[in-house]
């Protein structure tokens, strides 16, 4: 049976730990009863780099809410990010899969490589001038620990 | 009530030991800490180390800002080097292979070793 967990908070910095105290806990429960060590906070990682474009990108020139939602399932977790700003090319963001070289490595820009490599599958769309940025981790990607019974 | 500072500033045998009194290095945090890094950029040829002990979760900001000290000293006859990186500003580190650029070492006693 999957587990729904939402919260929409206003888009800014400030509020942004609001929903990530929800993805924090929600994680940490899951996984100790799955034995899956990392998740926590590879997927409040991704959570907080998602939030920071929505801040710097899609609220760039006007203000609205942040819809996250997060839904566990037996066998992975779905956390999607929706707000009403400006939209992006996503493919041209987040093409590369391998960082920038040391040297033309930038101090930004690097939030979407990091969700990408953190997260099993990434997926943004457009819809009705909503962006949904959808983030799923597979918990077959994360080692088993020995608190949790093999097989 | 008084604010525990941000950050903590000591000298260790010619070397500037940065404490960052935070359990997150982010978007939010970085603005705060920008004046500082950018006081110590312009001083260039200084030994700093970066001792992230109590970081606990870093993200693309926190990363820019170590990496954009970390080249600016370079380019001016200095050295970044960082220490004491918990579980997942270790892991981001490796990720974006910085770690093979950073090389963070386990402790201040470590890195401060031969710097």
């Amino acid at each position: 049976m999957a587990l729904l967990f939402t919260a929409r908070i206003p888009g800014e910095l400030r509020h942004r730990d609001i929903a990530g105290a929800m993805v924090s806990a929600v994680c940490a429960r899951v996984e100790g009863a799955c034995g899956r060590p990392g998740l926590e906070w590879q997927v409040l990682s991704a959570y907080n780099e998602a939030f920071n474009n929505v801040v710097r990108h899609a609220y760039a020139k006007t203000r609205g809410d942040v819809e996250v939602t997060l839904q566990v399932d037996d066998d992975s977790l779905v956390l999607r990010l929706v707000d009403h700003g400006e939209g992006f090319d996503y493919a041209r963001a987040g093409a590369h899969d391998a960082p920038p070289e040391f040297d033309r490595l930038a101090e930004g820009g690097m939030g979407l490589f990091i969700i990408r490599k953190l997260m099993s599958e990434v997926t943004y769309e457009r819809h009705h001038g909503r962006n949904h940025l959808t983030m799923t981790k597979r918990f077959s990607e994360l080692a088993r620990s020995s608190c949790a019974p093999e097989g | 009530m008084d604010r525990m500072a941000l950050y903590e500033l000591s000298e260790k045998g010619g070397v500037l030991v940065l404490t960052v009194h935070t359990d997150s290095l982010d978007a939010i945090t970085v603005p705060e800490l920008r004046p500082l890094v950018d006081q110590l950029a312009d001083r260039g040829a200084i030994k700093v180390l970066f001792d992230m002990g109590p970081i606990r979760l870093i993200d693309s900001s926190g990363v820019g800002v170590i990496v954009g000290l970390f080249k600016r000293l370079r380019a001016r006859g200095g050295a970044l080097r960082v220490c004491a990186a918990s579980e997942q500003p270790t892991a981001i580190f490796r990720l974006m292979l910085l770690d093979k650029v950073l090389s963070p070492f386990a402790t201040v006693d470590d890195a401060l070793r031969g710097f």
